[in-house]
């Protein structure tokens, strides 16, 4: 295997990895609202997301921004409480809103600043950008990929040839982001805030 | 109403992995064969609590590492990570010492007089008694040779040709 291989298995394996389910579980709350003929909003809304991300990763690999990594990912699954309560409000599930644009980047940056820490790994000593970085990136995205269109499929699976309703599908994955998210929030309560 | 049912049911499911939930766990181990000192140069970049974790000690800030603790992460270290010949002889490695840089530590070792062999095995398990999805990357680099490789629990040796 070539370094450039071994990073990108790396990146997209921690968003696979059953035990990053935050990112996963972002995704899906993020893409509940729509119906598979959006499958274009839904692409738009994943890779705001992914733009999001790289922004604060990049800030984060120049040193531009450090932050507490158990503030992080306490905040990580509260972007996903939000999102899913904001799923069953008034304007949430409305497909055509924009709001879910800003979300996505918003929250993009938050959950980039979790990826952190491995980039210190990777690019520490005698790491390269090039070489480590860039792959590991790429990874990332690859896996991202792997989730909108695996969840496109199932949205197409559920909503037409299940016929089930878009209100009920919308209901049921926020519902589950919302619980999933909240346990995650609870067990990761900084010290700090804990009383 | 039926979709509450099953979001319960998944929820209680799926309540001990939210309870586990926790990055991924990795290394990245960097060995270089360097040309005028004629010796292996090993660096083991390691997430400092994973390291804690495993010899059960705390890590100091710096460069500044007790003897007790030095001795402590060679022991762990070097029962974790071993080079070997075709033959199946142990090469013999020396531990030079560990930096510390917040969350991530580096670990030095080298192989001084290291011999140009055809062929070398490399075991690394480095954390796989702690985490079930550690996963250990290895570059190795020996004059015009370069190996980049996945370590992970149920992969822990790996031989490499070397011309």
């Amino acid at each position: 295997m070539s370094t450039f291989n071994t990073y990108l298995r790396l990146g997209y394996e921690h968003i696979l990895n059953i035990s990053a389910l935050d990112h996963v579980l972002f995704i899906i709350v993020l893409l509940a609202v729509y119906q598979p003929k959006h499958w274009l909003k839904m692409l738009i809304a994943v890779s705001l997301f992914t733009l999001g991300h790289s922004l604060s990763l990049t800030l984060a690999s120049v040193g531009a921004i450090s932050v507490d990594k158990k503030l992080t990912e306490f905040l990580i699954p509260l972007t996903i409480v939000f999102t899913a309560a904001l799923n069953l409000s008034k304007y949430g599930p409305n497909p055509q809103s924009k709001g879910k644009y800003w979300i996505s980047i918003l929250f993009g940056i938050i959950h980039g600043l979790g990826f952190s820490t491995y980039y210190e790994l990777l690019v520490l000593g005698e790491g390269n950008y090039w070489e480590a970085l860039l792959p590991f990136n790429l990874g990332i995205e690859l896996g991202q990929l792997i989730i909108f269109v695996s969840f496109l499929v199932l949205t197409f699976l559920g909503q037409t040839i299940f016929n089930i309703k878009q209100r009920d599908w919308t209901i049921f994955f926020s519902g589950l982001g919302f619980g999933l998210a909240l346990l995650m929030a609870i067990q990761n309560i900084p010290d700090k805030l804990n009383f | 109403m039926r979709s509450a049912k099953l979001i319960l049911i998944l929820l209680i499911s799926f309540w001990q992995l939210a309870y586990t939930s926790h990055p991924f766990h990795a290394s990245i181990t960097e060995c270089n064969y360097n040309d005028e000192t004629k010796g292996l140069e090993i660096t083991l970049r390691l997430f400092t609590d994973d390291l804690s974790q495993a010899i059960d000690m705390e890590i100091s800030e710096g460069d500044k590492i007790s003897d007790d603790l030095n001795a402590k992460i060679k022991e762990y270290l070097l029962s974790n990570f071993s080079l070997t010949t075709k033959e199946g002889q142990a090469l013999a490695i020396q531990y030079i010492g560990l930096e510390r840089d917040f969350d991530i530590s580096f670990a030095y070792f080298e192989i001084e007089s290291f011999p140009l062999l055809s062929e070398y095995q490399i075991s690394q398990t480095v954390f796989f008694d702690q985490f079930n999805d550690q996963t250990n990357i290895l570059n190795l680099k020996i004059r015009k040779n370069t190996f980049s490789d996945y370590f992970t629990p149920s992969k822990i040796t790996k031989t490499y040709s070397v011309q």
